[in-house]
Formats: C-alpha cells, sequence, structure tokens
C-alpha cells in the first residue's frame, strides 16, 4: 500500500467519522438544531418516553404486590378502608387540599406513598392509616420504588372519572365500620334462612359449566382474585387484607360444613344480590357467565358441588 | 582640531552608551537612505525572519527544520547530515517513547495483525470517554440509576458516549485476549522477551478487573447481580475463614454490595486499576519499542542452524511511514467505533438494582462466561463423585466447589500463564536443544495452546444458560416468553433477548382470555400474536409430552392460558397462566406470571 | 595456577565486607519497607474494612407469637428480608434457612411449582429443609437459631448442628430468629 493511499484511506475515513456523529447531533439534538419537527421526538426523547412506560410497569407491579390490598386492584378503593386513588378529585388537588397541602400533587402523593399518614385524615370515612413504605422512614422500599409507584399513580390522571372519593368533610359515604368483636364466619344457620327463601328466579340453576374445567377454572380465579380476594383471601379463607374491617367476617370458603349449606343455586343467588347487613355487596354487574366461572373457582377450595 | 576631536568623542560615546536595539535601528535607518542600502535591508530582514520560522520549526519539531519537514511530508529522504529525524526521538517526549524505526519484517500485518496497537488504542479511547461520563455520573446507590437515565435522556451524545465506552470496553478484552494468543502462536515470548510477556499478563488481568468493576457501576440488576456472583467467588478464596471471608468484605465494603460496595468499584474503575494499567503498559510497550523491537517472524530471524540468528535485512523509518500507517489505522478503527456506536448497538440499562431479588438467568459478561462455566463445576465434580461411588476413595467431602473453580483453577491458570517463558526455556534445556520460534520445532507448545483456547471456548458455552440452569418447566417456559429482564445476549453483537411477549409490546397484545389450547396449529395468514400463541401451546404441548413418556419430567396434562387486560391508560396487564396435574406433593399445579406492558417502553 | 585465579576472579568477584554505611542503608531500604508495607499497608486496611454496628442484620430478630408468626406444615416457607432468613415448617418441625446461596451468594427463591429452592444464577437446588439436592454447591443451606421464649425463659433452641426444631404445641411462645449464628449446612456426599 502506497503512502499516498495510505493518506487517502486516512482522510476518506476520518471525513466519513463525521457522518455517525452528525447523525447522532441530529436525532438526539433535532429539535435545537431545527432539522426534526416539534412534533417529533428527538432520540433522546423517545428514550426518556420508554424509561417512563417502564417506570410504570415497574410501579404497576409493587401496586399489585403491596397496595392493592387496600386500596384496590386497581385504585377503585375499599369503601371503609382506603379512598380510591384513581378519582379526580385526587389529581386537581382537591384532596391535598383537604390536608392542607401546599405542594404539587406529585410531590403529595410521593410523600404519602413514602412518609405514610400517622394519622388517619378522614377516620370518618377510611378506617385503615397509610403506613409508611419510604425506606428514608423506615418502610421497605428504596426511593427508585416510590418514584416507581409515584408515575403508575400519576398515570390514571388523564382518564381520572369525575367522581369524588373523599367528599368534603361532614358528609360520609356509605361505610361499614368495625364493630367490637369481629365475629367468626357467618353461622350455617343464618344462611339457611336465605337459601330457603331463595327467590324464583334462581332457584334451582345449573352451572353451565362443569366443576373440573380448568379453563373455567382459570378464568374464574382471574375475576375472583380482582373482585373477591381482598375480603375472602386469595385462598379463600376469608382473610383477605380488608377483611379484619368487616363484621360479620367475610365467609370462609374452604369452610365444607359452610359450602354444603349453600347449594349452586343459592351460591349464585348471593353473589348477583349480595348479603344485606354483612359486606357483601351484589355482583350482578358482572354478567351470569362470569358469576358462574367465579363460582365454580370459588367452589373448588372446598371440594363440595 | 581640539574640540572638533572632543565633540566625536563626544557622539561616540553617546552612541556606545545607546542600547545595541536602537543603535542597530538607527542603522538600519541610515541604510534606508540609499537604494544599495534598501537592497541590503531587505535580503537581510529576508534571511532573519527565514532564520527565525526555521528555528521555531525545529522547536516544535523537535529537532528538523523547515526544509527537513517538507521532506519528511514530501516523502523525500533527509537533508540535513545526521539525519534531524532522528533527533526528535531523543529530543521530544512523546517521540521518544516510540522507536525510531522498525524492522522492516516485523511490520507485516499478517505477523502481528496490529493488535497490540489496537489495544493500546481502546484503552485511550476508553481513558477519553470515561472521563467525559464522569461529568454526569454519581457514584451512590440511589442516584447512580438516575444519573445514567439522565446521561441517556438528557445528555445530547450521552448515549452515544455511554455505546462507545462499552464497545472500547469489549474491544479492548478482545483485542488483548488475541494479542496474547498471537504472540504465544508465534512464539514471541521467548528470550530475550520473557518479562515483556510477564507485564502483558498482569495487563490482560488489569483488563478484565477494568471491565468487571465498570460493570457495576450502572447499577442495574445486571450489573448487581453479576458483580454479586463475582465477589462471592472471592468469598471462596482459602484458606475460606481468613482469606475469603476479608478480600469479600474489603471489595464489598459490607455483608452485600450497597453503597460502600459500589464506592470502591467507581475508586478502582477510575483511579486504581487506570493507574496500574498506565505503569504497567508503560513498562511493556518500552520493552518491546526501545529495548527489543517487535519479534521478527520466525521464519525471518532463525536460520537453518539454530546457533546462528539473521540479522534484520531492512529497516522502516518511524518518521515518516509509521506515523501515516498508524495514523491511517487510527481513522478506520475510531470510524469503525462511532459508527457501530451510533448504528448498531446500544449499551442495556436494566432495571434497578434490587438486592432482594435475583433475576433468573442472570449471566456474566460474556468475557467470565468460561469462569461461569467452570463454576456450574461440569467435569471435576462429577469425576471426584464416580471416583467414590465406583472406586470408594471419598475425596467429595474436602472438595470446595466454588473454591476450586473459583479460586485456584483461575489463580493457577494466570500463575501458569505468567511462568509460561520460564517454563519454556527450562524444558528446551531438559530436553537439550536449542530455542526456536518455528512452529515445527514448537509442535507440543502449539498444540497445548490451541487446546487451551477451545477449552476456553467449551467453558464459555457451558458458562452461557443453555447449560444446566435449569429452572422448574413452567418457569422457564414463562422465561422464554417473559423473561424476567430484557436479557444481555451471551455475546454483544446478538439482539437483546425480551421475550416474544416484550417484543409484541402494547400494541401487538389484543386483549383478551386466550386459551392456548385453541392453538395447537397455526390459524391461516397467523398475525405475529396468534403466532406467538402458537409457539406458547407448542411449548406447553412438548412439556406435557415429556410428561407423557417419563414420570419425572415435563408437566402432566399441561394446559395454558394467556390474558391481556387493559389496566390503566396506555398500560395492559398480561398474565401467563400454566395448569396441569400435580404428581408430587407441594407441587400446587399452577404457575402465573404477570407483566405490565405501557405503550412507550419500546423494547428493542 | 593462573588459569585457576582467572576463573575465579571472573565467576566470583572477591567479597568485601560489610561497611558501616553499607549496613545503614540497609537498614534504612528495610524500614522504609517495614513503614510502607506494614504502617500504612495496615492503616488502609483497617480504613477500608467495614466495621458492623449493633442492631442490623446479625443481631435477635424477635418474630412475634409461635401461632401468628410460623408458616403451617402445608405453607410455602417464609421470607423475611431483613433478617436475611427463610423459615420453613417442615412435618411440624421448624428451621431458619441463612438466604443466600452457598454457592455464589445469588438469592434463592422458593418455587412453588415443584415445592423446592432453587437458585437462579448456577442452579443449586434444595430441599424445604435446605437440604442439597443438584447442582453446584458445595453444602445445604446454611442454618440459623430458632429460639421458642416463653416469658423471659428459653424453653427450646436450636441445637449446635442446626436440627430442626419441633414447634412447642402452645401457639403463644414467642418465636426469634438468632442471625448472628449462623451454622453451616452439611457437606454433601
Amino acid at each position: 500500500m502506497s503512502t499516498s493511499l495510505k493518506i487517502l484511506t486516512g482522510i476518506i475515513f476520518t471525513l466519513l467519522t463525521c457522518i455517525p456523529l452528525a447523525m447522532v447531533a441530529v436525532s438526539d439534538l433535532g429539535h435545537d438544531l431545527g432539522v426534526v419537527p416539534t412534533e417529533q421526538p428527538t432520540d433522546m426523547e423517545a428514550r426518556a418516553k420508554a424509561l417512563k412506560g417502564r417506570e410504570i410497569e415497574v410501579g404497576a407491579d409493587l401496586f399489585g404486590q403491596y397496595c392493592f390490598s387496600c386500596h384496590g386492584k386497581r385504585g377503585e378503593g375499599l369503601p371503609g378502608v382506603a379512598p380510591a386513588i384513581d378519582r379526580k378529585d385526587l389529581f386537581d388537588g382537591r384532596r391535598a387540599k383537604q390536608v392542607g397541602w401546599a405542594g404539587s400533587t406529585e410531590a403529595f402523593i410521593r410523600n404519602t406513598i413514602s412518609a405514610g399518614r400517622p394519622v388517619s385524615s378522614r377516620p370518618d370515612l377510611y378506617a385503615a392509616k397509610m403506613p409508611t413504605w419510604g425506606q428514608e422512614y423506615g418502610g421497605p422500599m428504596r426511593p427508585d420504588q416510590i418514584e416507581a409507584l409515584v408515575a403508575f399513580v400519576m398515570n390514571w390522571q388523564d382518564q381520572a372519572p369525575e367522581v369524588n372519593a373523599w367528599p368534603p368533610a361532614g358528609t360520609s359515604l356509605p361505610t361499614v365500620t368495625p364493630g367490637p368483636s369481629p365475629t367468626p364466619a357467618p353461622a350455617v344457620a343464618g344462611l339457611n334462612v336465605l337459601c330457603q327463601n331463595i327467590p324464583a328466579q334462581y332457584a334451582g340453576k345449573k352451572s353451565p359449566y362443569k366443576f373440573d374445567d380448568r379453563a373455567i377454572l382459570a378464568q374464574g380465579k382471574q375475576i375472583y382474585d380482582n373482585q373477591c380476594a381482598a375480603c375472602h383471601g386469595p385462598a379463600g379463607k376469608g382473610d383477605g387484607p380488608a377483611a379484619a374491617a368487616l363484621n360479620p367476617r367475610p365467609a370462609n370458603l374452604t369452610d365444607k360444613t359452610f359450602m354444603q349449606g349453600m347449594p349452586v343455586d343459592c351460591h349464585f343467588y348471593l353473589v348477583n344480590e349480595g348479603v344485606k347487613g354483612t359486606g357483601m355487596p351484589p355482583w350482578k354487574a358482572l354478567g351470569d357467565d362470569n358469576i358462574w366461572k367465579v363460582l365454580i373457582y370459588e367452589r373448588s377450595f372446598s371440594g363440595v358441588q | 582640531m581640539f574640540e572638533r576631536k572632543r565633540q566625536v568623542g563626544f557622539l561616540a560615546g553617546l552612541s556606545a552608551r545607546l542600547p545595541v536595539g536602537l543603535r542597530n535601528f538607527l542603522s538600519l535607518l541610515n541604510d534606508l537612505r540609499t537604494r544599495d542600502g534598501r537592497t541590503r535591508v531587505a535580503h537581510q530582514t529576508r534571511e532573519t525572519s527565514w532564520q527565525v520560522a526555521d528555528n521555531t520549526v525545529r522547536a516544535i519539531s523537535a529537532g528538523m527544520g523547515i526544509a527537513d519537514v517538507r521532506a519528511l511530508f514530501r516523502g523525500d529522504p533527509p537533508v540535513e547530515k545526521p539525519n534531524p529525524r532522528y533527533k526528535v526521538f531523543t529530543n521530544a517526549f512523546f517521540a521518544h517513547i516510540r522507536p525510531r524505526y522498525y524492522e522492516k519484517s516485523s511490520t507485516k500485518f499478517t505477523h502481528t495483525f496490529g493488535l497490540g496497537f489496537m489495544s493500546a488504542l481502546t484503552f485511550i479511547v476508553e481513558g477519553i470517554t470515561g472521563v467525559i461520563l464522569m461529568v454526569f455520573y454519581i457514584p451512590s446507590q440511589d442516584q447512580a440509576y438516575q444519573s445514567m437515565i439522565k446521561i441517556i435522556t438528557e445528555v445530547p451524545f450521552g448515549q452515544f458516549m455511554r455505546d462507545l465506552h462499552r464497545i472500547g470496553a469489549e474491544l479492548m478484552v478482545l483485542f488483548v485476549g488475541l494479542h496474547m494468543l498471537r504472540v504465544y502462536l508465534t512464539g514471541s515470548y521467548k528470550h530475550p522477551r520473557q518479562f515483556t510477556w510477564v507485564t502483558g499478563v498482569i495487563l490482560l488481568v488489569l483488563t478484565l478487573g477494568l471491565s468487571f468493576s465498570g460493570y457495576l457501576l450502572p447499577w442495574d440488576q445486571l450489573a448487581y447481580w453479576a458483580v454479586t456472583i463475582g465477589t462471592s467467588m472471592a468469598k471462596s478464596a482459602p484458606p475460606k475463614e481468613i482469606m475469603g471471608y476479608i478480600s469479600n468484605l474489603l471489595m464489598r465494603g459490607g455483608d452485600t454490595i450497597g453503597q460502600n460496595g459500589l464506592l470502591r468499584f467507581y475508586l478502582v474503575h477510575v483511579i486504581l486499576f487506570p493507574a496500574l494499567a498506565t505503569i504497567f503498559i508503560s513498562v511493556h510497550y518500552y520493552r518491546v519499542s526501545r529495548l527489543h523491537g517487535i519479534s521478527l517472524p520466525a521464519s525471518e530471524e532463525e536460520s537453518p542452524d539454530p546457533n546462528v540468528r539473521k540479522a534484520a535485512k531492512e529497516r522502516v523509518d518511524y518518521l515518516p511511514d509509521i506515523l501515516t500507517k498508524e495514523l491511517m489505522w487510527i481513522a478506520i478503527a475510531v470510524f469503525a467505533m462511532v459508527a457501530f456506536a451510533a448504528f448498531a448497538f446500544n449499551a442495556p440499562l436494566e432495571h434497578h438494582a434490587d438486592p432482594f431479588r435475583t433475576p433468573l438467568h442472570t449471566t456474566a459478561p460474556w468475557y467470565f462466561l468460561w469462569l461461569q462455566g467452570m463454576l456450574k463445576d461440569p467435569v471435576l465434580l462429577p469425576m471426584l463423585r464416580a471416583l467414590r461411588d465406583f472406586v470408594g476413595i471419598d475425596l467429595v467431602q474436602f472438595y470446595d466447589s466454588p473454591s476450586w473453580q473459583g479460586i485456584i483453577l483461575p489463580t493457577g491458570m494466570a500463575l501458569i500463564a505468567l511462568a509460561i517463558p520460564y517454563i519454556d526455556e527450562w524444558w528446551d534445556k531438559f530436553w537439550g536443544r536449542p530455542t526456536s520460534r518455528l512452529g515445527k520445532n514448537r509442535k507440543l507448545g502449539i498444540t497445548m495452546g490451541l487446546g487451551f483456547t477451545a477449552l476456553l471456548l467449551v467453558l464459555t458455552y457451558l458458562g452461557t444458560p443453555y447449560y444446566g440452569v435449569t429452572a422448574p418447566p413452567a418457569v422457564e417456559i414463562g422465561q422464554e416468553f417473559i423473561p424476567e429482564e430484557c436479557v444481555l445476549p451471551p455475546v454483544p453483537l446478538l439482539p437483546d433477548n425480551c421475550g416474544e411477549v416484550r417484543r409484541l409490546g402494547y400494541d401487538g397484545l389484543p386483549v383478551g382470555t386466550y386459551d392456548l389450547s385453541q392453538y395447537a396449529t397455526a390459524p391461516a395468514n397467523a398475525d405475529p400474536f396468534q403466532a406467538m400463541l402458537v409457539n406458547m401451546q407448542a411449548a406447553i404441548k412438548h412439556q406435557a409430552e415429556l410428561a407423557k413418556q417419563s414420570d419425572k419430567q415435563g408437566l402432566q396434562d399441561a394446559q395454558g392460558f394467556f390474558v391481556v387486560e387493559d389496566w390503566q391508560t396506555n398500560l395492559k396487564k398480561v398474565t401467563l397462566r400454566i395448569t396441569w396435574t400435580p404428581r408430587e406433593k407441594g407441587d400446587t399445579g399452577t404457575f402465573e406470571k404477570i407483566i405490565y406492558l405501557h405503550k412507550d417502553s419500546a423494547y428493542e | 595456577m593462573a588459569a585457576e585465579a582467572k576463573m575465579s576472579s571472573t565467576t566470583i568477584p572477591p567479597v568485601p565486607p560489610l561497611t558501616r554505611r553499607e549496613f545503614l542503608n540497609y537498614a534504612w531500604l528495610s524500614s522504609l519497607g517495614f513503614v510502607f508495607l506494614v504502617g500504612f499497608g495496615g492503616a488502609t486496611y483497617f480504613f477500608a474494612f467495614p466495621r458492623f454496628k449493633a442492631g442490623e442484620f446479625g443481631g435477635l430478630f424477635a418474630l412475634g407469637k409461635a401461632g401468628d408468626v410460623l408458616p403451617g406444615p402445608d405453607d410455602p416457607p417464609k421470607h423475611d428480608t431483613a433478617g436475611k432468613f427463610w423459615l420453613a415448617n417442615v412435618n411440624g418441625t421448624i428451621v431458619a434457612l441463612y438466604d443466600v446461596c452457598v454457592h455464589l451468594g445469588c438469592l434463592y427463591e422458593w418455587q412453588p411449582v415443584s415445592g423446592r429452592f432453587e437458585c437462579p444464577c448456577h442452579g443449586s437446588k434444595y430441599t424445604k429443609d435446605g437440604k442439597y439436592i443438584e447442582g453446584p454447591a458445595p453444602r445445604s443451606l446454611d442454618r440459623m437459631v430458632v429460639k421458642f421464649n416463653a416469658g423471659n425463659q428459653t424453653i427450646a433452641s436450636t441445637d449446635a448442628k442446626g436440627n430442626p426444631l419441633p414447634i412447642p404445641s402452645d401457639p403463644n411462645v414467642e418465636v426469634a430468629i438468632d442471625t448472628g449464628k449462623i451454622i453451616q449446612g452439611e457437606p454433601h456426599g
């Protein structure tokens, strides 16, 4: 290779090096240089967006581990236990104002998660106190996990429904206050009364699904975990995180005698209409099909068909 | 008369008292009055200014005048005698560490492949990009990951610098390793270059140490657990109660890696190892370039009579030939690295380090996979067990796997590597034959070298998660389609393996509950989502088949469900659920893997 | 004679006696070496060596009443991340397992799917009570001392070998785990 050729090669590659450098300059600084239209994100913005998305995913995962038991699977709250956090009044600052918070909503959420609430702000509405979560206050979570949770909660902002989870003081949500001493699972006797007076449209109903259909069981578990587990417990023992605040306590679905006292049609009826005087709400809105699925799953706890 | 004479004496005295510069200036003014004088002044001025210029050039070029610099650039032979180009090498610091000339046959590309040069170049690239990254990096366990995010999302050229630093690091390991292999195969480590080889082995260790210490700094899951494994090996350094205990605590700065450990790794990475490497590179380079020169190809150096060494035939001067060539290679290499960083490579950043959760299939970086392979202990432990079971000699009870595979054997390997030139010399003396670098005279040595390289490659394969780390079948299926992290591939050029679910992303996953048994065969013109469901069903079916054939493996009557739910604004919840008939007590018969996917979280 | 004298003069030069200056130089150099290696080296060692505060991991973890905190015989083991241990109920006896894999320090996990502990890094596997099943680990999982206290009295405590401790019938005894004493698992055959 002659010297001239080497020099030429050197020049060519030196100039070529400018091309990737210029590409990076354009993709990172396109807006400042005026070569990328404003509506099109630069690479830096795209990376920031992607990392924000991943942070929300981490937050969702943490929420599914730590928070759902009081604030509901999807932040819809649990009456009498903890407020909904997917509502407008959290994000437009009304709720922060009620506790005298002057900073931004994001800082309010971060602070509440990290430091918790030593005193319940609305004992008239919600019995549970927010525990401390941040490591700096003695909780289990690192600062980056708190940030991820904040990002997840803030992600409700855009679609938050215009419903107050926390009405002004004085007006109260219908709530079940914990009684003096929690009684065990409802007695079979009380159940018998309910099951004997079963309305005509439910009497004698049969499940459209088989009791050992795994596909149905899996779908039923999905619904159960979302809707029922908070009170009835993940394994149906009636020991869900929200159970402590309820009187009478939620039914223990693993109890064979109890389940035998509740035939399939009665079970279907009670899930549909709820049980008055207890924390069991009517679930009609789920639709017959879903209720049958969850019923099949619930009965698999005790094996009583 | 007397008066006049006195007057002249006064003027002369006055003139003698004037500063020389002023006197010259006055005589110059005097000269300008005549035509001849003006010609003389012009000539003198030209002469002086050329002299000034030439001197300046000599000062800057450390010895070469204008004519010689031009001759250098023109490719002419030197003008003055003695050769002023050689003067540069005695006068200037940066030139004095380079050789004045190379033996021509040592500059052949296929002899050295330029590997040592490229190793040095990557070290310099690492130094420059490293210092730039230090501007934004904060070595604190609460802020390190945040500062990484800042570097790639808020700093122009931030991701680019990271990529360049990462590529440089991987290339440096690669070049140093290949350089060592080349030196071994050409026998260049032999007398008189034995100690040069020793410094080279030390530099290899320092290179690996630099890579390893830098690995922790992003403070993501990948970094944290790879380094936890690495430091745990130190924990088993014998005697464990003293050496292992001390070295582990000194490195980690505590029981587990935390703030102390991060800061220690940071300081080792940016100060201690670079300083040591600079010192050893200096010694290494001095010995190569000034003391012995680059070794010649053995065929050029050795004659049929082993006691006669051929003298080098031809020289190539460093100025200008070698310099031109080196600059060309720098231009090419820098372009290649910059282009690769800009277009083809993204240094990965996994989730924030979590000291309470070890991700499945944690892998070492590719250049430590051989060590991870050894740590799985594929050979020695089974052999010792066989010895105990069939012969009855029980050595297993004395055998501590991590200590042997992680510390004793690698240290032994490093020590043998250090001693290779001396062992080699002794071996030749033992057989009473002259030292030879020719391949035909070192068949054993070359076979051993290539054999060892092959062994490292096999161990590297054993180090990948494809070998030996088997989780329960359902967990493996979950890991295949929804890995916990976007797993870094064992070899850097391969794409990240984020699993098919993440690859489809938010938009590719329609909401619904999918019974996988309905996807046993691919529907006609299946979209990517359906194709993935078909793959999942195939994996589950495979486990069900296995269960039919044996009563240990597989999942009996396995069934899979894939659920996609709308969870929040731009967020979907994805659940893979596998159920089967449990065969053992303690087996729950269900497995569930949940991830959340955000619309923006582009995994690539 | 001449050849002999020549040989002795070329191979071994005559040995001059040790002078005072030479001795002092050696003494000075070795003292310098001593100060740098032992003095500053030792100082740096103590500077860099971590020290542990009381009350962190390494102390006694009081958990509460046995009836509340201990897992049942069919329950999966419970992980305590602050104390770095797993509590496992094996047929009515209790073991506290140090939560770090004895191979290379990864955190092993309970796999409900297969009913055993599995390490995600190099694939070591252990039974519910920490016994080695397979993989590169050199021994069974390390254990910690479990103590049952009634009032101020310790009524039962894990023995020096770390054998599983039978759970007392009274659910009101207090459970405490001593994370300071880690009992090494038995090397496997």
